[in-house]
């Protein structure tokens, strides 16, 4: 059974719309007006354990409030969720036990006592066994380098030291499952790839399933099987890395390495599909994009090797940056339904 | 699920260490909060100077009256004030959040991470006066007036935590949520500084029934110095052995609407 089942998940927020000025305050409090934003808006998914999966969307897309139902935090308007068998907003505490939590905006840590203050009371907190207390701080310790701060005050960490205590934290309990709202937000990149390394290895190690959001692309690829992309509260994407850029990476790069001497043709290439292109003479390249939807590779290749004499050639799929941001643009203007 | 009473120790362990480490700053706290209490006896006694009883209750009966509500006050203030106080903080910002995701009830975190040292001022002082009180009128202490005493202290405890709990927990549904928490804690809570007699029938009514204040002290101590009571009969007399039913029924109706905030709770919606 899926570790993590969610069933066409709503969560509306009702809130009152504040008048600006002393008249607009004055208005609210006899008459007061609510608008309803749907922040979630019938999401539906499973994750099965021991999967990492990506949730991506632009900013306000809904990924903090869909997560923030799945911890027990919010409790959803419609819709269902699941976690290991339970609801979690009705059984907080079985849930919370399950479950680790890293909010990069937000530290869990207790801010005036030393990193391993915090850990002593995760111990009794999560009534973690001696044995296995004592194992997971010599691992996480080694791989995410706490060692070094392990005995200074939380408020006086830096940001990437802060966030390696957080992981570390929330992982001490053996969490079945594992959310990370930006757990690598404004860190460097030894530290980040620090928590990719850990993240990667407490997964392989004792199959914890991993949910996390993010706005950095190589996290993505370096960790994620599976990404689930939302926007305007919409699934609209689920699959893997490969699905995502062979349905959605329509734009191609091809270089050509020519002669210099030899390029013999007027620059009319429209109708090989080529939507863009540069020549370089003084490297000799030839920089053409097209929608591969459109375009064949082989014939481009083929139409200029008639002309002049190709030495190599090179072709570039699209980022999957770019293929996210133009699932985030195409779906601001129109609706792109469910993919699945 | 962790053991409370064992997590809460080892809480409260962390918590005394961080504030031990600036010792001065720690018992400087308790020492000014019971100096200002010194200025308020002697205002009692400048008042009781001028008129020397009060509907029946002399000097040293309202200073027993003033202190069973401090007391009790001081005692659910030691585990609640602080947490009550910041919850309209924690839950406009959301950083309420992070007490949904542990394996403990919030209410129960939020207690549980802090101690209101500072209380224990008003706890030494309300406990020596009130000695002091009993020695002037020459209370002749017995088993059964001794239980009466520290039931109707656990019961007035349950009453002031409840009431802290429920109009705190007003952050879910209003934002200025903590006028809500002074106006119960501090402006209402004044009106039984004295014997209610004094004031009207409606106040009298709102601190019995709406707000039950006046079983934290007026209606314990009435019967403890064997005194008529405003609008005296044979139900109201029963008002002086209710404290602990009416604080039990009071906290428990504070924590479930609470629990109810809790479910209404958007995380600053974000």
């Amino acid at each position: 059974m899926s570790i993590i089942q969610v069933d066409q998940l709503t969560k509306t927020f009702h809130r009152p719309i504040r008048g600006t000025g002393a008249l607009g305050a004055i208005r609210d409090l006899i008459n007061r007006r609510y608008e309803e934003k749907t922040a979630v808006d019938r999401i539906s998914f499973t994750i099965e354990r021991g999967e990492i999966v990506g949730y991506l969307g632009p900013n306000g897309a809904g990924k903090s409030t869909s997560i923030k139902m799945l911890v027990g935090i919010l409790v959803p308007t419609s819709g269902e969720v699941r976690v290991d068998g339970v609801i979690p907003y009705k059984n907080r505490k079985e849930n919370a036990s399950k479950i680790g939590v890293v909010f990069g905006q937000r530290s869990q840590l207790w801010w005036d006592i030393p990193v391993s203050e915090t850990f002593e009371l995760m111990k009794y907190m999560y009534n973690i066994p001696t044995a296995d207390f004592k194992r997971n701080i010599e691992l996480f310790t080694d791989v995410l380098g706490i060692q070094d701060f392990m005995h200074v005050a939380v408020r006086q960490l830096s940001l990437g030291q802060r966030m390696r205590a957080d992981l570390c934290a929330a992982l001490l309990h053996n969490p079945s499952i594992v959310y990370l709202d930006e757990p690598t937000i404004g860190l460097d990149v030894v530290v980040k790839k620090k928590i990719r390394e850990f993240l990667l290895e407490v997964n392989a190690l004792r199959q914890t399933t991993i949910l996390l959001t993010t706005h950095d692309m190589s996290d993505v690829e370096k960790l994620c099987s599976r990404v689930i992309i939302i926007n305007n509260g919409r699934k609209m994407f689920d699959g893997d890395l490969e699905r995502l850029k062979s349905d959605y990476s329509a734009d191609e790069t091809m270089i050509l390495h020519v002669d210099h001497d030899e390029i013999g043709f007027d620059g009319n290439i429209s109708h090989l599909g080529v939507t863009d292109f540069t020549y370089h003479p003084e490297s000799g390249s030839i920089l053409l994009r097209y929608d591969k939807r459109h375009a064949k590779p082989a014939s481009i290749l083929a139409w200029f090797m008639e002309r002049t004499v190709v030495h190599d050639f090179e072709i570039k799929p699209a980022e999957v940056e770019d293929v996210i941001r133009d699932i985030y643009q195409d779906s601001t203007s129109c609706e792109l339904g469910e993919v699945q | 699920m962790p053991n409370p009473f064992r997590l809460y120790g080892r809480f409260l362990r962390t918590y005394m260490k961080t504030q031990l480490e600036y010792r001065f700053s720690f018992f400087g706290d308790i020492f000014v909060n019971m100096m200002t209490f010194v200025t308020l006896y002697l205002s009692f006694w400048v008042l009781f100077n001028t008129f020397p009883t009060m509907n029946g209750w002399n000097y040293w009966e309202v200073v027993f009256l003033y202190n069973l509500n401090l007391l009790t006050y001081a005692i659910s203030s030691l585990f609640f004030w602080g947490p009550m106080k910041q919850l309209e903080h924690l839950v406009r910002s959301g950083e309420f959040d992070q007490f949904l995701v542990r394996p403990l009830g919030p209410l129960k975190l939020l207690v549980f991470r802090q101690f209101q040292h500072t209380f224990i001022g008003h706890i030494i002082v309300a406990g020596t006066v009130m000695v002091l009180c009993t020695i002037q009128l020459q209370i002749h202490w017995t088993a059964g007036n001794i239980a009466f005493l520290l039931l109707c202290v656990l019961g007035g405890t349950l009453i002031q935590a409840g009431i802290i709990i429920a109009a705190a927990s007003s952050a879910f549904w209003v934002v200025r949520s903590g006028t809500v928490v002074d106006i119960s804690i501090y402006a209402i809570r004044n009106f039984i500084n004295y014997p209610i007699s004094i004031y009207g029938r409606s106040i009298q009514l709102l601190l019995t029934f709406a707000i039950p204040y006046a079983f934290v002290n007026y209606y314990p101590a009435a019967a403890f110095f064997g005194k008529d009571h405003a609008g005296s009969s044979e139900l109201s007399n029963l008002y002086s052995y209710s404290s602990l039913a009416v604080g039990a029924v009071l906290f428990a109706v504070a924590i479930w609407i609470f629990r109810r905030g809790v479910m209404r709770y958007d995380s600053a919606g974000s």
